[in-house]
C-alpha cells in the first residue's frame, strides 16, 4: 500500500450529505478512504451557510466555492475546484464532467491522476438545452480521453463508452446500507390510513424521463393495490398537473419526505417498489428498493435490467404494466424481493462500494495509459506474434 | 429610388407573377416537375418553373421596357451564356443529365464569359495580393464561376433558401452598385429582386408551390457571380473598391465554404464528392429539428451577419483580416452544426441499445 497521499474529492454540492447520490458517496468515501489518506472535500458555500459551515468534518478538510455545484454555475465550481487542488493533491476525483475542458491541460502540464465519474449519459437527458448538450457532449469526450481512470456507474454505459471511445470504463455503482427497515407507527398510520393494505410505493424525482404520468396512469386503472408517489410535485409543471389530475382513490401523492428514517418507513413496509427511470444508469433510489427486499417493477430499459440482473419484473408500456400489476400475488413478490435483497447485499453496501474507490485511488497512481477495449496485440504484426511462439494471442 | 427603378421592380415582379401560373401548367404537361424521391424532402410532384419565369420576365422587362431598354444588348454576351445555362438546366429538370456533362458546359461557359472580357483581375489586397498574372485569373475566374454555379445549385433544398439568398445578394448588390456608380447593373439587379419576389410568392406558397430546378438555381448562381466579377471590375480605383470585394466576397462566402466542406466530407469518406448524402448546411439544421422556414430565415440572418461582420473588419482591418474574420466564424459556426448532428446520432444508437439490454 502506497504512503498517505491528498486525494481531492471534487463537483459534489458538499458534506455533510444532504442532497442526493454523489453527497451521500461522497461521505462514505471520506470514512473509508480517509482511513488510508488525507482527503480535501469542495463543497458549495450556497448551501452551506457561513454560521453552520465544519472545517473538517470526519476526518477531511473542507473547502467552500461562492457558487452552485450544479446547474450551469458548475462549470466554473468544478473547474475552480480542480484548479485550487493542483497545488497539494496527488490525486483528483472528479464527479461529473462539467469541468472537464480543463482536464487536458491538467494532463499536459501536471502528473497529478485522474479518476472521473462521467454519471450517466448527462447530454442525452431532455431537461438540458442546446447549449447544455453541446457542451456535455463535448466533456464527456475530454473526462474519458483525458482521464487516468474514467468510471460510470451501470455496465449498460460502459458499453456506450467503449463503442465510441474504444476504452475501458469502470462501474462502481452505489451503496444503499444507510437505509433500514423501519416499522410502520402508530401515528403514521393515523395519518396515512391507506398503509394498512399492501401498497405499491414509488419516490423519485417527478420528471417525464421518469414515466411518473405512465405510472399514475396504470395504477388508476386498476384497483388491485393502491399507489403512493413522493416527489418534488410542485417544482414543475408537468408535476403540478399530474398532481391536481390524480386526485383518485386509488392514488396518493405525497409531497417530497426529507427525513431519512420518515422516508424509509413509507419505503420499506410497500408490497412493491415502482421503478419509471428511463435514463441515468443505476439510479440510487432503485439500489435502496432493492436493499430494502422490496419486489422491483421497473422500467425495461437496459440499466434497471442490469442493476437488478434482470431478476425483476419489466414493463415496456402502460398495458403491459397494468398486466403486471394485476398478475402480481403474494409468493412471487416474496421470491423478487429476497432476489432484490441477495443482489443488494451482494453489490450495493457503501464498505463494497467504497472499497472499490480505494482500489482505483491506488491504482491510479501507478497507471500510465488508459487501456483500450481491444487486445493490445491486435496492433502486433501477425508474422511478429508467430515469431514470438505467441500466435494464438492473433485477434484480428 | 428614383422612378425607373420603381419601374422595373415593378414590371419584373408583375410580368413573373403572370408567367409562373401559365408555365406551371405548362410543366405539368411536359413532365417538368420534381418527383418526391429518397433524399427529397417533399411529397408531391412541384413543377419547377422558377427558373424559366424568372429568365422571361427579366429578360422582357430589361429588353423592352422604357426608358430603360436595351440593357440586354449591352450585356449581350452573359445574357447568351445565361440562356445556354438555362436551356441545359430545363434539359437536366427533365431528363437528368450526368453530372460530369453539366459540369464541363458549366466550364465552357466560365471560359466564354472570361473570354469576354469578364474575369477577376484581382485580389484586391487579400493577403497582401493585389494584380493577378494573366494565367492566374484565368484559372481562378474558371474555378469560381463553376464553383459558384454549382454551390448555389446545391444550396437549394429548402423552400425559400436560394430565392432568399438569391434576393439579399442582388439587394446588397444594388446598394454596391449605386456606391460604385454602375447604373445599368443597378437595373439588372431590380429586375432580378423583382422576378425573385415574385417567386418567392409561390415558392413558399402551399397551393402553388413551384421550385426554381437546377435551371433556376444554376442561372441564378451564375449571373450573382459574374455580375460580381464585373461590378468590380469597373467600380474604379476609389475606397470603395474594397468594400465592394469584401462585400461580394461575404455574398458568396456560405454557398461555397458550404459547398467546399461537403465535397471534402464525401472525399475523406472515400466517396465521389457528388455522393448523394445530407450534409449541407440545411440538412444540419434539419436533422436538429428546425423547421424549414426557420432553416431559411437562420440561413438569411448568418449571410447577413458576415456581411456586416465583413464590412465592419474592412473598415477596422482591411480586407484580410475581414475575409478570416468572416470564413472563422463560418467554419466555427458549421462544425458546432455538425457537432451537434453527431450528438443526434449518438443519441439514437444509445436509445437502440438501451431496449435490447447490452446490444450495440
Amino acid at each position: 500500500m502506497s504512503k498517505i497521499k491528498k486525494i481531492a474529492i471534487i463537483g459534489t454540492v458538499g458534506v455533510p450529505a444532504n442532497y442526493g447520490g454523489f453527497e451521500t458517496l461522497a461521505e462514505q468515501l471520506i470514512e473509508e478512504l480517509g482511513q488510508h489518506h488525507h482527503i480535501t472535500v469542495y463543497c458549495s458555500g450556497k448551501k452551506y451557510p457561513k454560521k453552520d459551515r465544519k472545517q473538517i468534518y470526519k476526518g477531511a478538510e473542507l473547502k467552500y466555492l461562492p457558487l452552485d455545484a450544479n446547474g450551469i454555475q458548475s462549470i466554473p465550481y468544478d473547474t475552480l475546484s480542480i484548479i485550487h487542488s493542483l497545488f497539494y493533491a496527488d490525486v483528483l476525483l472528479i464527479l461529473g464532467v462539467a469541468g472537464a475542458w480543463i482536464l487536458p491541460f491538467v494532463r499536459w502540464f501536471t502528473n497529478k491522476k485522474i479518476i472521473i465519474s462521467i454519471d450517466g449519459i448527462e447530454w442525452k437527458r431532455d431537461k438540458w438545452n442546446f447549449l447544455a448538450k453541446w457542451y456535455l457532449f463535448w466533456a464527456e469526450s475530454l473526462a474519458v480521453k483525458y482521464s487516468h481512470i474514467d468510471i460510470s456507474d451501470n455496465e449498460a454505459i460502459q458499453d456506450y463508452t467503449a463503442a465510441r471511445y474504444g476504452s475501458l470504463s469502470r462501474i462502481i455503482e452505489y451503496g444503499a446500507d444507510h437505509t433500514m427497515k423501519v416499522p410502520l407507527s402508530e401515528q403514521t398510520i393515523k395519518k396515512y390510513p391507506f398503509l394498512n393494505r399492501p401498497y405499491a410505493f414509488k419516490v423519485c424525482r417527478i420528471e417525464p424521463e421518469n414515466n411518473v404520468h405512465l405510472i399514475l396512469e396504470a395504477f388508476a386503472s386498476t384497483d388491485k393495490m393502491p399507489l403512493i408517489v413522493v416527489g418534488n410535485w410542485d417544482k414543475s409543471q408537468y408535476g403540478a398537473a399530474l398532481k391536481k389530475k390524480y386526485s383518485h382513490p386509488n392514488i396518493h401523492i405525497l409531497d417530497p419526505v426529507y427525513d431519512q428514517k420518515k422516508l424509509d418507513e413509507l419505503r420499506s413496509n410497500a408490497a412493491l417498489y415502482m421503478h419509471g427511470h428511463s435514463a441515468g444508469g443505476t439510479n440510487p433510489s432503485l439500489v435502496e428498493a432493492m436493499y430494502l427486499g422490496l419486489p422491483v417493477l421497473a422500467n425495461h430499459v437496459s440499466y434497471n435490467r442490469v442493476t437488478t440482473e434482470n431478476k425483476a419484473l419489466y414493463f415496456d408500456s402502460k398495458d403491459n404494466l397494468i398486466l403486471h400489476i394485476n398478475n402480481l400475488y403474494t409468493a412471487k413478490l416474496i421470491k423478487i424481493g429476497d432476489e432484490m435483497k441477495e443482489i443488494a447485499q451482494r453489490r450495493y453496501t457503501w464498505s463494497n462500494i467504497a472499497k472499490k474507490y480505494f482500489l482505483l485511488t491506488e491504482e491510479v497512481l501507478v497507471t500510465q495509459r488508459k487501456s483500450p477495449v481491444w487486445a493490445e496485440t491486435s496492433t502486433v504484426a501477425y508474422q511478429k506474434l508467430l515469431q514470438k511462439n505467441l500466435a494464438h494471442l492473433k485477434t484480428n | 429610388m428614383n422612378f425607373s427603378n420603381i419601374i422595373i421592380l415593378l414590371t419584373a415582379f408583375l410580368l413573373t407573377l403572370l408567367f409562373i401560373p401559365v408555365l406551371r401548367k405548362a410543366a405539368v404537361y411536359f413532365g417538368l416537375v420534381d418527383k418526391p424521391g429518397q433524399r427529397k424532402i417533399h411529397i408531391k410532384p412541384i413543377p419547377l418553373v422558377g427558373g424559366l419565369g424568372i429568365y422571361f420576365a427579366v429578360t422582357l422587362t430589361l429588353a423592352f421596357i422604357w426608358p430603360v431598354h436595351a440593357i440586354i444588348l449591352n450585356f449581350k454576351n452573359p445574357f447568351i451564356a445565361t440562356t445556354i445555362l438555362l436551356i441545359m438546366g430545363v434539359i437536366d429538370d427533365r431528363f437528368d443529365l450526368n453530372a460530369l456533362l453539366k459540369l464541363s458546359v458549366q466550364l465552357l461557359l466560365a471560359h466564354y464569359t472570361f473570354m469576354q472580357g469578364i474575369k477577376i483581375e484581382s485580389l484586391h489586397g487579400l493577403f497582401g495580393i493585389f494584380d493577378l498574372s494573366g494565367d492566374f485569373q484565368y484559372i481562378l475566374t474558371i474555378i469560381i464561376i463553376a464553383g459558384v454555379i454549382n454551390a448555389f445549385n446545391l444550396m437549394d433544398g429548402i423552400d425559400g433558401l436560394a430565392g432568399g439568398i438569391g434576393i439579399t445578394g442582388f439587394g446588397i448588390f444594388s446598394y454596391l452598385a449605386v456606391l460604385t456608380n454602375q447604373t445599368q447593373l443597378l437595373l439588372i439587379f431590380i429586375a432580378l429582386t423583382g422576378a425573385l419576389l415574385a417567386f418567392l410568392y409561390f415558392n413558399l406558397s402551399q397551393k402553388q408551390k413551384i421550385f426554381m430546378g437546377d435551371a433556376g438555381s444554376m442561372m441564378i448562381g451564375y449571373i450573382l457571380v459574374v455580375s460580381g466579377i464585373n461590378l468590380l471590375q469597373n467600380a474604379g480605383t476609389s475606397g470603395d473598391l474594397s468594400i465592394a470585394a469584401a462585400i461580394v466576397v461575404s455574398v458568396l462566402m456560405i454557398p461555397v465554404y458550404d459547398a467546399i466542406r461537403v465535397f471534402k466530407g464525401r472525399m475523406k469518406k472515400g466517396k465521389s464528392p457528388f455522393f448523394a448524402d445530407k450534409s449541407h448546411l440545411h440538412h444540419l439544421l434539419l436533422s436538429l429539428g428546425f423547421s424549414h422556414r426557420s432553416i431559411t430565415i437562420n440561413i438569411l440572418i448568418l449571410m447577413f451577419s458576415l456581411i456586416v461582420i465583413g464590412y465592419f473588419f474592412l473598415m477596422k482591418n482591411g480586407i484580410t483580416w475581414s475575409f478570416f474574420v468572416t470564413i472563422i466564424i463560418l467554419i466555427i459556426a458549421t462544425n458546432l452544426l455538425q457537432y451537434f448532428q453527431k450528438l443526434n446520432l449518438w443519441k439514437s444508437r444509445i436509445k437502440k441499445m438501451e431496449i435490447h439490454s447490452g446490444q450495440f
